[in-house]
């Protein structure tokens, strides 16, 4: 009996979250997404040991002049900048910038947006209408705007106060999606259902309405993590987001740009090529769950 | 006239409006009047049908009836107490006593959490039973209800339509309520499941001594449970009388109209059926008087003006048309 038990509790792991991933698995640009994050976080990991130089060393040539602005070669395989640092170990260790920002922002923003939609969404009337009018502010604000005003707020800005002020702005989106979930699901007959048991609204919510919107919540949290990256870029590019020397991809871009025009076209295009890699790694990534995890679909 | 608290369940001079809400400052412009002022009671361990079309306001009535929808006005009265004051006061008490079997056997069960969740959360809640006695209850539960122990472990889209419905009656009756709205519980499953969940709840009726409030479109469904039927138009309940009452002597014309149309598997029969001309009134913009008489064959002046009463035409025989009044 107690065998029999759990054999047929074996076979029907029945998880909603098992048949996502046998879903993803079919997906090939939803693979393609997962193993190009995965290298990713592989490279930042392992950057001391992947990286051939020091990201921040100049370096000297043997005949003791500085490596300034080397074209690709076999020593250098993206070439040196100007100060005579190895570009390629730069992007590896920038890949830990954008990665932190990614997460950290993004966990900014779930922190605010999660429980803010999650309260405009399970009470109509004026918490909804309040939280609403917020993130109608936020977004019809122009953003750049708003982050370059938190970062100037604090004079000197640390890498703390990016996450913060990106997570201040980027929250809007989780928000959206977490009220448009609670909104839907509220009326559902198994909350109803709930609510006719007697059970108390913290088990309703995140018992019965919180495990359901977090699908859509994923998506779009991984979505973010490629605009984060550009965000961060962005910002790092206008002088407001990392500071040099750190190996920040949108600070070598916005370094390096004056020199396309000079034929020292490595120092720019690398820095992008990784950002774009990052960014279209996320946005496969996120499709891919978005298919994956869409109920809708089925049913 | 209903006395509040008369009976098992008395449900006195219940209105539901969901207000419209037009413009920038949602300014209330006007009401759906979903339930309408309606009265009635349950008696205990019967099964009372309600009868209607879609949008009658039959489902606003059950949901209302159990307080998960604010009544606008009116009373509700379960063995003497007033359930909106109950429910401040001790709402385990109401939920307990109250449940509801829902419609949609796809939405009605969270797909997130397995069977014993779903039909054991409350009962652990309460603090009914726990651990392994609650394991058992569950299991105990579920074989009533017609499915295997060992389903428990399992989630909700591993199951037909008919399983999951059962699921929920399993999940209602974990309680042990005494009063039970169920609400279409067969209308979304085959013909040939329909029958068998309603004999389960037949079966679980006389076993656990429940009330029943059945509501259905399908008269021929509501005729197999129910002890006594009523008949919802537009908010209103027109007619409510005995099963037997209610088929043989029909009184209301809107009652006779709708038995008129059940199929009967005759050629030779000759059909005397009453077609209604037009279609139902919003419930935004209702008739005046009977809201029935835009489309009564028999309508008179006074039914435009006046509002018939709904009241005891003997022999327990309630109906509201003035061609029954005295």
């Amino acid at each position: 009996m107690d065998k029999q038990k759990q054999i047929s509790r074996k076979s029907h792991h029945g998880n909603l979250w098992f048949e996502a991933w046998l879903r993803f698995k079919r997906n090939r640009l939803a693979m393609i997404g997962l193993i190009m994050v995965f290298s990713v976080i592989m490279i930042a990991v392992f950057a001391p040991y992947l990286a051939p130089y020091e990201p921040s060393r100049q370096l000297i040539w043997t005949e003791g002049k500085a490596a300034k602005l080397a074209s690709p070669s076999s020593a250098h395989w993206m070439g040196t900048d100007l100060y005579g640092r190895d570009i390629m170990s730069r992007i590896i260790f920038g890949s830990r910038i954008s990665l932190q920002i990614g997460i950290f922002a993004t966990l900014v923003s779930l922190i605010i947006g999660v429980p803010l939609g999650a309260l405009a969404g399970y009470m109509p009337g004026w918490v909804d209408d309040t939280i609403s009018w917020l993130i109608n502010v936020v977004f019809a604000f122009p953003f750049i705007l708003f982050v370059l005003a938190v970062v100037a707020v604090f004079k000197n800005p640390s890498m703390v106060v990016i996450y913060l002020a990106i997570g201040l702005v980027t929250w809007v989106q989780i928000a959206r999606v977490v009220r448009g979930q609670f909104i839907s699901l509220r009326e559902r007959e198994f909350v109803e259902a709930a609510r006719a048991l007697g059970l108390p609204t913290w088990r309703i919510i995140f018992v019965h309405i919180l495990p359901n919107a977090i699908a859509p919540v994923i998506v779009q949290a991984t979505l973010g993590m490629g605009s984060i990256i550009m965000i961060e870029a962005g910002l790092a590019f206008l002088g407001f987001g990392a500071q040099p020397p750190t190996p920040s991809w949108g600070l070598m871009i916005s370094i390096g740009q004056k020199y396309l025009a000079t034929g020292h076209w490595w120092w720019a295009i690398f820095p992008g090529l990784a950002i774009m890699y990052t960014v279209l790694a996320f946005n496969f990534l996120g499709d891919g769950l978005r298919d994956a995890l869409d109920v809708r679909l089925k049913r | 006239m209903i006395e509040p608290g008369s009976e098992y369940l008395t449900v006195t001079n219940l209105k539901k409006y969901f207000p419209i809400r037009k413009g920038v400052f949602k300014k209330t412009v006007g009401n759906v009047r979903a339930v309408d002022d309606i009265s009635f009671f349950v008696r205990e361990r019967e099964t009372l049908g309600l009868v209607g079309e879609s949008g009658c306001g039959k489902t606003t009535t059950g949901r209302t009836l159990l307080h998960l929808l604010e009544p606008t006005e009116g009373q509700v009265h379960f063995r003497g107490e007033e359930v909106g004051k109950l429910l401040k006061k001790e709402p385990g008490k109401v939920r307990r006593n109250m449940q509801i079997i829902f419609q949609d056997p796809y939405g009605s069960l969270n797909p997130r959490i397995n069977v014993r969740d779903i039909v054991g959360e409350a009962v652990r809640y309460y603090g009914l039973y726990q651990g392994r006695e609650l394991d058992e209850y569950v299991a105990e539960l579920l074989q009533k209800c017609g499915l295997r122990p060992e389903h428990r472990f399992r989630y909700p889209h591993e199951f037909s339509g008919g399983q999951r419905q059962r699921i929920g009656i399993a999940r209602a009756l974990a309680l042990q309520p005494r009063f039970v709205v169920c609400d279409e519980p067969v209308s979304a499953l085959d013909v040939s499941i329909q029958s068998q969940v309603l004999n389960l709840l037949k079966d679980l009726q006389e076993e656990m001594l429940l009330t029943y409030l059945f509501i259905s479109h399908d008269l021929s469904v509501v005729r197999h449970i129910s002890d006594r039927i009523a008949i919802m138009y537009l908010g209103k309940i027109v007619e409510l009388a005995h099963k037997r009452e209610f088929f043989d002597n029909p009184l209301h014309p809107y009652t006779k109209a709708l038995l008129s149309a059940i199929p009967v598997p005759d050629p030779r029969r000759k059909s005397d059926r009453v077609i209604l001309e037009g279609d139902v009134p919003s419930p935004a913009t209702p008739p005046s008087g009977c809201r029935f008489h835009t489309r009564c064959p028999f309508a008179m002046e006074r039914c435009k003006m006046e509002e018939p009463l709904f009241d005891d035409n003997g022999s327990d025989h309630f109906v509201a048309c003035f061609l029954y009044q005295k």
